[in-house]
């Protein structure tokens, strides 16, 4: 591959660190967790111990105060490997930048250190079973009493819902707010809370080891103090973290191409019919030569992201380009590179069958690819 | 239904190929685009296709026509679709002759329908305007009642063989706002009428088409097609026929392209072999008979509706998918051929060019494929 300018020697010495750590404490264990619908918490704790869980949070809190491009890079190998169980992008890039960019100090200093060792896992519970795309919508109340919030409602499709210590959730603190978004607010909830309910763990298409999961709130009593940022702001806040979120889905998407790509191109190059390996035909080379250039092209446009993303600009259309376009792309891919693989694509004992499962949510959760367009359009001037 | 000709149909469909074949080469057609022909068409062909009875094959016999169906008019589309025949036969035939089997009274039909059908009448349908795309609901042209009769104003475009025609079916508003669908009325006004001044407008598929502007031009009560104020109703039933005529011939178009670069496949030789047997173009090559094939199968049902008198309601949802499945294929068969051709396909002296051309204006002739998916969708009310 060309060489990737947004990465530096460093991140590459980084991610070489990484894969080794990878190659021993995570690849072996991926069959099993893709079986049992679950990973372990000790391999979450490794990661931790070994740096690797959430680089980006600041020394003071126990992290490494690193960029976003490590947490990229760790992303990017987990996807390439398969170890789509271990969910660092929902638990380090997708919930900590909550606390760190609208956490109290307090809250900073209970949070942030257990969540880079590994303790405390957190997940983000946005999703209710009402409300998908239109967040505004959600319904889960949360009622203040004192120095507490009663919390009742459910969530649905939470990532980490089952090893999850604290979720970063969605809540109605003003229902007759208008417009609807300003009456949602941000709570940090603990699995521990009285009234906090975990719900079944949901069979799903694809990504077998990461335990997606319904949670429920009956009375749940949570503290005053573990609101984040000030009641209302729920909405804006989560606005202005999803370009971070979906700009981890076009990282992983592109990754995941890549292996779907070299995978497929070893296997065209061994597998042999009517007298020839299946590379020697042109629909094969063609087929191939396409999708490389399309993931190399994509690759170009996500790494472009990546660096504006650390300069922090403004890029939400961008990234929702990006998100819609790379996601739809990994579908075609995988989807490609399956039939390639001809009868043996359909058998799990080629992981392209899993990969083909596996990309049909990206181009859905953080945002449908409808809703990507949404906001370009919206973005272009487009539309009221 | 059945998608499969009759005997008969074969037979019209074999001596209407050889016809064209004989008598409309594509070097004819260059010929009139080269030489700025005055007519665009030949007015001798023209005579011979009405003497074949082409031109009443849905006229009933009663006005001077064959009475048979549109089965027998679709083997004679395609026919003219392979040769890209530019004679006048959309304007006249497809548009002019159903408005007046659709909306005409019985004087009407009797006074213009014989000539048509023999070949002595050029007729065109005037509906667009600037601005108004493909809502042919959306009409600025006025027409306001004077003393018995009607004073209308206004400017039409893509006034399809307008330039050549001796009468003009002309839509114009009575009664509503511009974008209203009703308050609007058909008009029959012969070209020759003081106030009409009619301007050639030259087409890249060396097609016919014309802007003709009314500028108070006074016609009878009589003049009036189908009921006052209900024009626009009319006009779409109009259109629909018109759609499925049209990709009759688009389809031939993409027929007579196919079969020339499916030839060039195996004659043309590099890398040491003929490039039809390259993998890749073979693959190609496919997907386009596959394209054909379908689009065949939403000509012939669209037509067969039409045969059995199926309601307007059915005729507008064939009408649309046979015109967005033709506009995408012969888009796709225009691009293709041309692409498959190679630097020879490109030039101007070869005829390939020809077919991609005319794959563009057909594809935005009565609403291009996007708009007639966007109607489908607002017909089955999704």
């Amino acid at each position: 591959m060309m060489k990737r300018d947004v990465y530096t020697d460093e991140h590459e010495l980084f991610r070489e660190q990484f894969r080794k750590f990878a190659a021993k404490e995570i690849e072996p264990k991926i069959a099993t967790w893709n079986h049992d619908g679950i990973t372990d918490r000790e391999t979450w704790k490794k990661m931790g111990a070994a740096g690797f869980l959430a680089p980006c949070v600041p020394e003071e809190y126990g992290g490494a105060g690193a960029d976003f491009r490590y947490d990229a890079i760790i992303m990017e190998e987990l996807a390439y490997m398969r170890a789509h169980g271990i969910m660092t992008t929902v638990h380090a890039s997708i919930c900590l930048p909550y606390l760190m960019t609208y956490g109290t100090e307090a809250q900073k200093r209970r949070f942030l250190p257990p969540a880079v060792s590994g303790d405390l896992l957190f997940g983000i519970g946005m999703t209710e079973p009402g409300a998908g795309s239109d967040l505004a919508n959600i319904q889960t109340r949360a009622v203040r009493d004192g120095d507490h919030y009663v919390v009742n409602g459910g969530k649905t499709f939470i990532s980490i819902g089952q090893l999850g210590g604290a979720y970063v959730t969605a809540v109605k603190t003003d229902p007759g707010a208008k417009p609807a978004y300003k009456g949602v607010s941000l709570l940090v909830i603990e699995a521990d809370s009285p009234g906090f309910v975990r719900g079944r763990k949901l069979e799903k298409l694809g990504f077998p080891a990461q335990d997606t999961s319904e949670l429920f709130f009956e009375d749940c009593k949570v503290p005053a103090a573990n609101l984040l940022g000030k009641e209302g702001e729920g909405f804006k806040m989560m606005m202005e973290k999803l370009q971070q979120e979906r700009l981890c889905i076009c990282i992983t998407a592109i990754a995941s191409c890549r292996r779907a790509l070299d995978d497929t191109i070893a296997y065209t190059r061994e597998r042999k019919a009517f007298g020839r390996a299946i590379a020697e035909f042109q629909n094969t080379q063609f087929t191939l030569a396409e999708l490389a250039t399309q993931v190399q092209v994509g690759q170009a446009f996500v790494d472009q992201l990546v660096a504006a993303h650390v300069r922090g600009d403004d890029i939400v259309s961008e990234v929702s380009m990006g998100k819609w376009w790379t996601t739809d792309l990994q579908k075609k891919v995988v989807g490609e590179c399956l039939q390639l693989h001809g009868g043996y694509g359909f058998m799990k004992e080629y992981p392209i069958s899993q990969d083909y499962a596996d990309a049909a949510v990206q181009s859905i959760y953080a945002g449908t690819n409808e809703i990507m367009k949404v906001i370009i359009a919206k973005r272009l001037g487009l539309g009221s | 239904m059945d998608l499969v000709l009759t005997e008969e149909q074969e037979m019209l469909a074999r001596s209407a190929r050889e016809f064209v074949g004989g008598r409309s080469s594509l070097r004819r057609v260059r010929e009139l685009r080269d030489s700025g022909d005055a007519d665009g068409f030949s007015r001798q062909l023209w005579r011979e296709m009405a003497a074949l009875g082409w031109l009443g094959i849905t006229i009933p016999e009663a006005y001077g026509g064959a009475g048979l169906g549109w089965m027998e008019q679709m083997v004679v589309l395609e026919a003219m679709g392979r040769g890209l025949m530019p004679e006048p036969f959309t304007s006249t035939v497809l548009l002019a002759a159903n408005a007046l089997l659709l909306g005409g009274s019985d004087a009407q039909k009797q006074a213009h329908l014989a000539p048509i059908a023999a070949g002595e009448r050029i007729a065109a349908v005037a509906y667009q305007e600037a601005g108004s795309r493909y809502d042919a609901h959306k009409v600025a042209t006025a027409a306001t009642r004077s003393g018995g009769g009607w004073t209308i104003s206004g400017e039409k475009i893509q006034v399809l063989d307008g330039h050549v025609a001796d009468v003009i079916v002309a839509s114009a508003r009575t009664a509503g706002g511009r974008d209203d669908a009703a308050g609007i009325t058909l008009f029959i006004v012969a070209a020759d009428t003081p106030g009409v001044t009619i301007e050639r407008q030259s087409r890249i598929d060396a097609r016919n088409a014309a802007l003709v502007r009314f500028d108070g031009v006074a016609v009878g009560a009589d003049a009036v097609l189908g009921a006052v104020d209900a024009g626009g109703a009319l006009l779409e039933r109009v259109l629909d026929r018109a759609r499925i005529g049209l990709a009759a011939e688009m389809l031939g178009s993409m027929q007579a392209a196919f079969e020339m670069t499916n030839e060039y496949l195996k004659t043309r030789v590099q890398f040491g072999v003929p490039i039809g047997s390259f993998q890749a173009l073979k693959h190609r090559a496919a997907k386009m008979y596959i394209e054909l094939e379908l689009a065949r199968s939403a000509v012939m049902g669209a037509h067969r509706a039409l045969d059995e008198g199926r309601d307007d309601a059915t005729v507008a949802k064939l009408a649309s998918l046979v015109k967005a499945r033709c506009s995408d294929a012969f888009v796709l068969v225009g691009n293709e051929c041309v692409q498959m051709h190679g630097g020879i396909g490109v030039t101007d002296e070869h005829d390939i060019g020809f077919f991609f051309k005319r794959a563009r204006v057909a594809e935005m002739t009565f609403g291009d494929a996007a708009f007639h998916r966007d109607r489908t969708a607002r017909l089955e009310g999704y």
